[in-house]
């Protein structure tokens, strides 16, 4: 039997980073894997320039099933004004910097990716020696520490993650899952409609997974963290498919 | 534990361009597949931080706008009592400095014209309090203020704007400041479809005999909403932000939360005047996962009461949650214009108390 702990994301945007860095910050519709590691290490009170961050990042399995049926994505136009740098000035607050001179402001543009309404099942797992039990993680997440948000600070999360423990296979944890999610959003219509949307894609990490699921996809992603002082990230396996039986 | 503080608000804001994207038009998002009027996060802090009401209520209300308070506050009791006409000039010049740039004329009608600064700048009760304070200590010790002097003059607002906001550098990591707030996106509870006003100029030297044309043609996007808005605030990170200064996370909290209520970004408000007050603000309090209530407008609101009917949903919403997901808070204070319930005071007393 495996352990596995099971909660819900749903945030109106979200925006899952990309490893590109320039003008314009892609996302993925997929939470990447150190997005969801931030998500817990968070939850826990891990700070950014903790030591026991990057030992942390190297445990847990994640397994996403995302919702998607009426989803859509949009590019928000972002600009920053500031006055040109001068060693000389301290600006003391944002007010000073931007309404004592007006006539110095410069515009630097940059561009953002969200995508809109897709709700997620995660299924974590505990690795060998793993900092934290799923239990303590459960606790982290419904009295977390810091303030959490599907990928981005102004993206809040708009659903309780309700973190719920199971023993079992990853298959059957994505089943029961789904059934206990259905009877939360039973009572709120709303959610309901995103809870049965399509969603026949499963993404998961672990190995040997083939007894369960028809494996369509292997992708190399470089979003497993190594060092956080250092922002790097290796590559690591993501596998998606269809659950075995579902079809 | 960390105590979360969470403000739900309602702004319903008339036809207006308050965000807008590279082609001009106000910004929009898609919930529920329908379009949405969106105000970005970023332009709602830029206004809540850069407003009047946010830095004079840092300083509970009472402050000064001026150019020449350098001039009337340090140069002249310094002269009074009897410094030199050197140190004085210079003592106010390295005090205006702090807020503002120094003018710098060649040769001024009046000389003291140069310890004034460019632009009026608002000086909190507090901040002319601790220059009255150093110039006391200045004149009894005969001396110019040091640079660290000077600077404390302006600690309390660039702390607290950096506690709640946060500071990111790339270059130096090291000074980063977790920003202990958190905003997200506002959008419009209905959907919208962006209108185009076309306009013209005439000229008003054109009197048609060659030409009865307009002088200028123009085109702009326009939207009215009512907005959700959601903000988090970790009280318990914005409290370390400021060093453990109880007294001053009190008043942090107040001014955003006034701010929130009351200031509406600037965009195109010479064209629209789209300044608006929330209509309803909800403030809760506890430890428990914070969750925005944006699901309670999924489904768009179609009605004739859009402002009563989004917040019976909002509190129907809130209601579902802590029905299905166990008790979300441990204490809330309501805002309700519409029903007469709360007042602004009592929101802003309960925001700051512990």
């Amino acid at each position: 039997m495996i352990d596995h702990l099971i909660f819900q994301i749903y945030a109106p945007f979200t925006s899952w980073g990309e490893p590109a860095v320039g003008e314009i910050r892609h996302s993925n519709i997929i939470p990447s894997r150190s997005a969801l590691l931030g998500l817990v290490s968070a939850a826990l009170g891990i700070r950014r320039d903790d030591n026991q961050i990057d030992n942390f990042n190297q445990h847990y399995y994640f397994a996403i099933r995302p919702f998607i049926a009426n989803n859509s994505w949009f590019r928000d136009f972002h600009t920053v004004q500031a006055p040109r740098a001068n060693k000389k000035q301290v600006w003391h607050t944002r007010f000073d910097e931007i309404r004592q001179n007006l006539l110095d402001l410069e515009t630097l543009l940059s561009q953002r990716e969200y995508y809109n309404d897709v709700y997620y099942q995660i299924v974590m797992s505990e690795t060998e020696n793993a900092p934290y039990s799923l239990a303590q993680i459960q606790q982290a997440l419904l009295n977390p520490v810091f303030p959490l948000y599907a990928g981005r600070k102004n993206s809040p999360l708009s659903l309780p993650l309700s973190p719920i423990l199971y023993q079992g296979t990853l298959s059957d944890a994505f089943i029961f899952a789904d059934k206990h999610y259905q009877e939360c959003h039973r009572q709120d219509p709303v959610i309901d409609k995103l809870v049965e949307s399509t969603a026949d894609e499963y993404y998961w990490e672990q190995i040997n997974q083939e007894d369960h699921f028809k494996v369509i996809k292997i992708q190399l992603r470089q979003d497993q963290p190594i060092s956080s002082e250092r922002r790097q990230f290796s590559c690591r396996l993501q596998f998606s498919g269809k659950l075995k039986g579902s079809e | 534990m960390t105590t979360f503080i969470q403000l739900h608000l309602l702004t319903a804001y008339a036809p207006s361009n308050l965000n807008r994207d590279d082609l001009g038009r106000p910004k929009t998002a898609k919930m529920g597949n329908t379009d949405r009027l969106r105000i970005s996060s970023q332009s709602l802090k830029r206004a809540w931080r850069t407003s009047d009401c946010f830095y004079q209520s840092l300083s509970d209300h009472i402050g000064t706008r001026s150019r020449r308070f350098a001039r009337d506050w340090v140069y002249k009791p310094m002269i009074d009592n009897g410094i030199s006409e050197k140190i004085a000039k210079e003592s106010a010049i390295k005090i205006a400095g702090q807020f503002g740039k120094v003018k710098n004329e060649k040769s001024p009608k009046d000389p003291l014209t140069n310890l004034e600064i460019e632009q009026l700048v608002h000086i909190s009760n507090y901040e002319q309090q601790a220059i009255k304070q150093l110039v006391d200590l200045l004149i009894s010790e005969k001396r110019e203020p040091t640079d660290n002097e000077v600077k404390l003059l302006r600690k309390e607002n660039s702390s607290i704007d950096i506690a709640l906001f946060g500071r990111m550098l790339a270059d130096s990591p090291a000074f980063n400041i977790e920003a202990a707030c958190q905003v997200s996106h506002a959008l419009g509870v209905s959907t919208v479809t962006i209108e185009d006003d076309f306009f013209t100029a005439v000229d008003d030297l054109n009197n048609n005999d060659v030409d009865a044309g307009s002088a200028h043609l123009g085109e702009r996007g326009f939207a009215s909403a009512l907005f959700y808005t959601y903000v988090c605030i970790s009280r318990d990170l914005l409290l370390e932000n400021l060093n453990g200064d109880e007294i001053l996370v009190e008043k942090t909290l107040k001014a955003l939360t006034e701010s929130t209520t009351k200031v509406a970004p600037t965009g195109m408000q010479n064209s629209f005047a789209s300044r608006a007050y929330t209509s309803y603000l909800l403030i809760e309090k506890g430890s428990q996962q914070p969750r925005s209530l944006a699901v309670a407008y999924f489904n768009p609101i179609r009605s004739q009461d859009l402002v009563n009917d989004a917040i019976t949903r909002l509190e129907e919403q809130r209601d579902k949650f802590d029905k299905v997901y166990g008790q979300c808070a441990d204490s809330r204070y309501v805002l309700n214009s519409e029903t007469g319930e709360g007042t602004l005071s009592a929101a802003l007393d309960f925001v700051a108390q512990k």
